[in-house]
């Protein structure tokens, strides 16, 4: 696998992309929304189908459900770690979340489409 | 040539790219599908569908496998990240605007075009509100000055119908990413076999399938693919894919799908609602066609070459237009876009002007007399009186089809025989 600093982080190639997945099984979704037309939606029941295990977290809907899985708070209060937080939520917000992130032990973390912070990039690089 | 697959090499593609063995029965020739509908799982499963979270069929005017096949094809093929098939040419070129226009807003064209595409642009859009702008297709400049706050396309012609005109690609393509809109070119008389525009910086391919594609005059069809490059999101210019569409309950289609985001709407909402669906016999048909397309058009080229040198050395011929003759001042820009060939379709002048063009027409005895290109037969006409006749005289003669031109689409018979028809025919002026 190439290192993460050397990749261009607007176009990731296939081969990339395959390699992060294989060792992907569990995802916690940050700003899930319940909505069926945004985005978040969209992947949540892609990646369901699929056959990942996907936690949904959204303070706003603690403890409802969005596609069948119970909705938490934050990161820190899920229950065990995660492989990959993928988040939908403005890009501001990435730097506390890619600490959160480290901190319950996500080895991945996926910023969507059209949301970009340089630097909640680098860090979490850094912590490899 | 730009390199399509990390694998295998732009003949294989058009033989394999989107045509793998049906999983169900082995066959290994594509099936036509010839349905209507597909069964849904559940409820969910057909809400899914219908909410565009899940691929798969619903109905064929949206999507049918065998023309889902063939747009993976096409799209492979100009190195494209989607494509959607038309029922014909036209419905292609109208498709293709449909999500960047509205009411009011203008549609920079180039003056060289097929004759159908000055009309349906300049005449019939009006009824629309969409206003196209005609330029000197020869002159990047004049794109430039033409483009305005209402700009929110560029619409140009590859190889253009009937003359052959080689336009500067790569110059639009830098006045269209000035101007913040898509380039989008008319590539059938190329065909990706001879040049593929996405290289060049364009950003939508159109074609007529009906012609070298298909190839043997049998299937009428057409094509939008989608570079996958232009930045939709966040872009105030083109709400259809930028903001929630209440054509699809408050769905953003550039958030929700990124690159793929040209292609889910014209899909989703250009052909459902305008509903100009291509049949799945005639995809079938132009996937047929394809798979022999590099081979066709070595021959269509070499040919094509070989009867213009012998048309510029007639007595009885005033002119040739074809990029491939170093006499043509299209020859360099060929040489850059189309090295492989420049086609062949092109024009040629005869003394005499119309009266002597239309004994040609009744003299020749291989070549067919029809209104189509790109067909494995020779084919010839006279466009002034024909596909550029409800022009005007001005607009016949800037787009390289006055009193005095006939067209020729060379196929791929002996040489000979097509050189010693034209021959005869000449002779007989
Ligand atoms: C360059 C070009 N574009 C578009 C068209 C229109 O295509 P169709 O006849 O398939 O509608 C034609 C048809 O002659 C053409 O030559």
């Amino acid at each position: 696998m190439p290192d993460p600093a050397s990749v261009d982080h607007n176009s990731y190639p296939d081969s990339y992309i395959r390699e992060i997945l294989k060792n992907v099984r569990s995802i916690a979704m940050v700003g899930a929304s319940a909505t069926w037309n945004r985005p978040s939606n969209f992947v949540m029941k892609y990646l369901l189908k699929k056959g990942f295990k996907v936690i949904p977290v959204n303070p706003g809907a603690a403890g409802q459900k969005i596609c069948g899985e119970t909705v938490f708070p934050d990161l820190s209060s899920l229950s065990g770690t995660v492989d990959m937080v993928d988040i939908f939520r403005p890009a501001e917000d990435a730097p506390e979340l890619v600490e959160e992130a480290i901190k319950i032990g996500a080895k991945v973390f996926w910023m969507q489409l059209g949301i970009a912070n340089e630097e909640a990039a680098t860090e979490p690089r850094r912590a490899g | 040539m730009k390199k399509l697959h990390p694998e295998y090499g732009f003949n294989t593609l058009a033989v394999h790219s989107g045509t793998a063995p049906d999983p169900t029965t082995g066959a290994r020739s594509f099936p036509i599908y010839q349905t209507t509908a597909y069964v849904f799982d559940d409820a969910d499963h057909a809400a899914s569908l219908f909410n565009l979270q899940e691929p798969g069929f619903i109905y064929s005017r949206l999507t049918n496998p065998t023309v889902a096949a063939l747009e993976e094809k096409l799209a492979t093929l100009e190195g494209g990240r989607g494509g959607t098939v038309t029922s014909s040419g036209h419905a292609a070129e109208t498709l293709a605007l449909f999500p960047l226009m509205a009411p009011g807003m203008e549609v920079i064209v180039a003056d060289k075009l097929y004759g159908g595409t000055i009309n349906l642009m300049g005449k019939s859009y009006q009824k629309f509100g969409w206003n196209a702008v005609f330029v000197d297709t020869d002159n990047p400049e004049a794109f430039r000055k033409a483009v305005t706050e209402k700009t929110r396309a560029i619409f140009i012609e590859n190889l253009a119908n009937p003359g052959g005109v080689v336009v500067d690609l790569e110059a639009i393509a830098k006045v269209a990413e000035e101007a913040g809109v898509p380039l989008i070119v008319d590539n059938t008389m190329a065909t990706p076999f001879l040049c593929q525009p996405f290289e060049w910086g364009a950003d939508l391919v159109v074609h007529s399938t009906t012609k070298f594609l298909s190839g043997q005059g049998n299937a009428v069809g057409g094509v939008v693919i989608d570079s996958g490059k232009f930045p939709w999101l966040g872009n105030s210019k083109f709400p259809s894919l930028s903001a929630p569409s209440p054509e699809y309950n408050g769905l953003t289609f550039a958030e929700t799908f990124g690159d793929l985001a040209y292609t889910m709407y014209s899909h989703a909402i250009s052909l459902r609602d305008l509903g100009c669906t291509q049949s799945p016999m005639n995809a079938w048909i132009t996937l047929n066609g394809i798979e022999t397309l590099p081979l066709r058009m070595e021959r269509h080229c070499s040919n094509g070459l070989a009867v213009a040198k012998f048309l510029e050395k007639q007595a009885n011929v005033e002119w040739v237009s074809f990029a491939g003759l170093e006499s043509s001042p299209y020859f360099e820009l060929g040489k850059k876009y189309l090295p492989e060939g420049t086609g062949s379709v092109f024009t040629f002048g005869v003394k005499g002007g119309y009266e002597s063009g239309l004994k040609m027409l009744e003299a020749v005895k291989l070549f067919s007399h029809v209104a189509n290109i790109g067909d494995t037969r020779s084919l010839i006409l006279h466009p002034a009186s024909t596909t550029h006749r409800q022009l005007t005289e001005e607009q016949r003669i800037a787009a390289g089809a006055g009193q005095e031109v006939i067209r020729l689409s060379i196929g791929i018979e002996c040489v000979e025989d097509i050189i010693s028809d034209l021959d005869q025919a000449l002779n007989c002026l």
